[in-house]
């Protein structure tokens, strides 16, 4: 909508308002701007120079390219459309940059430091009002230029869209391959691009449900390798890892509270019917979250630490709830649209769960307002499952299976933007997004 | 409201009486000025008198002289004709002489009396030439007020039937038409990102020159983060250039666009 004020309508104050505002011209004609367009962002992301081989292979700007467009919000300039190739902001004719629709400018460079350290220095540069944004170095060895790359990645976006970048996080996944009983599980530990792939647990029989702690340093998991569901936590750098649950019954879904000193985990029991248990990890102390004949799993904690959500079928089909952790609290359903609802799990801010729900015949990956309660559908498969929220709360990975594999997919918090991580022949499936380092 | 008119015109443009003064400053100014210089400096004096010169005896007493020293020439010495011829002769001479000085004395009397005439008349001219320049230039300024005064009345005639005109144009809906032309096109060239939400109050000015072109943005309130801030000046320069009216007259260099997602 638009309001246009002729200027008549102060002309009573005119020479007050000239009095007041010396610097500022009167302006005549008053726009008011109520929507905007989320296209991507043009900019032109210039080859990186290198010296010497330092860029160790790298194609640095391709890797930013890979990142910033992966998330929907950003569309470079083809190379091949580029004229020069410039590596620092004094040799950027940016009227030329502008000319072909680049609202940004990326420049930059790979050099050796010796001792085997490198330096990666890149330029952020606005063409349409020709400021420079940031000049950020990273430096480390020649095998961490890739990420470097991501670093650079996450200032770009940062700068240009207002939220932090998690181009330079990990994910963690089970890939499957094999047929049984020759079946081979790895869990991985991964770029967030997929790039940088690493097994650190490998076995012949089923390992399930990665959770990273809070400080991102370690993993929990559930393997079957003792031939039934144990819970492990593993420190990711060193692979040290201890058994902190292998009860009879069920010892499934782990999740970290946000101090990271504790697990919310599954317990089955003789019984047969799972219940959530807070274990305390320095004590071992278990305590019982909810009881009752229904299924309650797949905990996860609220950004607060002061109440869980989990999957129960107390009402019938899975549906989410949420309990405060104090004595005698009692269950409050969070979901009611639909017939199923489960795995949830929090937005990095708190304000949204995100979680499979059945959308006619398909199972897919929905994000659910909690202050409102209404919730999106964001994906598209047929059988989509495990969504995970990255740090910055922007994308969501998931699993899907495409070709009669699982494959692993991000969509955008907006649902407009999604795509596939590579996968190998492997069934690769349960992906969850690392924290921010600390 | 006619003299809101005016007050309106004084406010947008330099005021006319005003405007008149400031081009007396620039053009008439030198004329006047140097004018004003002549009649202030005192003007030339007419040339001292000339000095008195030492006159021999007036050519009458000389004349009496000579008669006397010939009445006694006679009455003492008759006879002596020889005497009496030299006496003659040297009156002659005498007289001529005394002729020759009147007569010199009459020329340089006359040569200065024609000299003084002249001095005169050339100072008489020059005063007639200055009062006449003075006049002239007087004659100009007053030509050139009047000129202006004519102009401005006619400018501000002009304003004031191109302000009818913007007034009939606004009223019949050109002007919002224009605003809700600019508005889709910085709307469309407005990336939000992700931080732009409802409650966002950011105020750009914009200067746009004729043709559209983006020349000048200036960020006022807003109370957004950087990314925001960055994101609406990006807008004003994306869309560049900004969409003409359809009737010239109606273009505005200065745009205040506000920024207020609805959701």
């Amino acid at each position: 909508m638009t309001k246009v004020f002729p200027l008549r309508a102060c002309w009573h104050a005119a020479l007050l308002c000239l009095a007041l505002l010396p610097g500022l011209a009167p302006a005549q004609l008053k726009i008011e701007i109520t929507s905007g367009v989320t296209d991507p962002v043009p900019l032109a992301i210039v080859p990186f120079a290198s010296s010497g081989g330092a860029d160790n292979g790298v194609d640095v700007a391709q890797v930013i390219q890979g990142d910033l467009e992966g998330t929907g919000r950003f569309k470079a300039m083809a190379r091949s459309a580029m004229t020069a190739t410039p590596s620092r902001a004094q040799d950027v004719q940016m009227a030329t940059w502008k000319a072909a629709g680049n609202d940004y400018v990326v420049v930059g460079r790979v050099s050796a430091l010796g001792g085997g350290q490198v330096a990666v220095d890149f330029e952020l540069l606005n063409a349409l009002t020709g400021q420079q944004l940031a000049n950020p170095r990273f430096t480390g060895t020649a095998a961490a230029v890739r990420d470097a790359a991501h670093r650079c990645s996450d200032v770009i976006y940062e700068k240009i869209l207002g939220i932090r970048g998690a181009f330079a996080t990990r994910i963690a996944y089970v890939s499957v391959d094999g047929s049984p009983p020759a079946q081979r599980y790895q869990l991985i530990v991964a770029d967030a691009d997929g790039a940088n792939a690493r097994v650190i647990l490998e076995s012949h029989l089923p390992v399930m449900s990665p959770a990273w702690s809070p400080d991102g340093q370690w993993l929990a998991y559930v393997s079957f390798e003792n031939k039934r569901s144990s819970i492990y936590v593993q420190q990711v750098s060193s692979g040290t890892r201890r058994l902190v649950s292998g009860r009879v019954g069920i010892n499934g879904a782990p999740a970290w509270s946000p101090d990271g000193r504790k697990l919310l985990v599954t317990l089955g029991g003789s019984a047969g019917t799972p219940n959530l248990y807070i274990l305390d990890l320095a004590t071992q102390q278990l305590s019982r979250l909810t009881d009752g004949p229904s299924i309650d799993t797949e905990g996860a904690f609220a950004t607060d630490g002061q109440s869980v959500y989990f999957t129960s079928d107390r009402s019938g089909g899975p549906q989410i709830y949420r309990i405060g952790l104090e004595p005698g609290a009692k269950p409050r359903r969070v979901t009611f649209e639909g017939a199923y609802n489960a795995r949830p799990r929090l937005s990095p801010d708190g304000t949204q769960l995100v979680m499979v729900t059945q959308d006619g015949p398909n199972y897919r990956i929905a994000v659910q307002d909690l202050a409102s309660g209404t919730a999106r559908i964001l994906s598209h498969g047929r059988l989509d499952a495990s969504p995970s929220f990255a740090p910055n709360g922007a994308m969501i990975i998931f699993s899907g299976i495409e070709g009669g594999h699982s494959i692993l997919q991000r969509v955008s918090i907006d649902g407009l933007t999604s795509q596939r991580l590579r996968a190998d022949s492997a069934d690769v499936r349960e992906p969850v997004w690392a924290p921010f380092a600390r | 409201m006619g003299a809101l008119v005016y007050g309106y015109f004084q406010f947008r443009r330099p005021p006319p009486p005003l405007s008149a003064l400031a081009i007396d400053a620039t053009v008439v100014p030198q004329a006047t000025l140097d004018a004003a210089q002549r009649s202030a400096t005192p003007p030339p004096q007419p040339a001292p008198p000339a000095p008195p010169v030492t006159e021999p005896a007036p050519p009458d007493s000389a004349a009496q002289q000579a008669a006397a020293q010939a009445q006694a020439a006679q009455a003492a010495a008759a006879a002596q004709a020889e005497a009496a011829q030299e006496q003659a002769a040297a009156k002659r001479a005498a007289d001529q002489l005394a002729r020759q000085r009147a007569a010199d004395a009459a020329e340089r009397e006359a040569a200065q009396a024609k000299a003084a005439q002249a001095k005169a008349k050339a100072a008489e001219e020059l005063a007639a030439r200055k009062a006449a320049a003075l006049a002239q230039s007087q004659a100009k300024a007053a030509a050139a007020a009047k000129a202006q005064a004519a102009a401005s009345q006619a400018d501000l005639q002009r304003s004031i039937d191109a302000e009818e005109r913007l007034q009939a144009a606004r009223a019949s809906g050109a002007m919002s038409t224009w605003a809700a032309q600019i508005q889709a096109r910085i709307q469309r060239a407005w990336i939000r990102p992700p931080s732009a939400r409802a409650g966002l109050d950011c105020t750009l000015y914009v200067t746009q020159v004729p043709g559209g072109e983006v020349v000048n943005v200036k960020l006022g309130s807003c109370n957004g983060d950087d990314a925001v801030k960055q994101s609406i000046q990006d807008a004003a320069y994306r869309a560049s250039p900004l969409p003409a009216p359809a009737d010239p007259s109606l273009f505005e260099r200065n745009l205040e666009v506000t920024f207020r997602p609805t959701d």
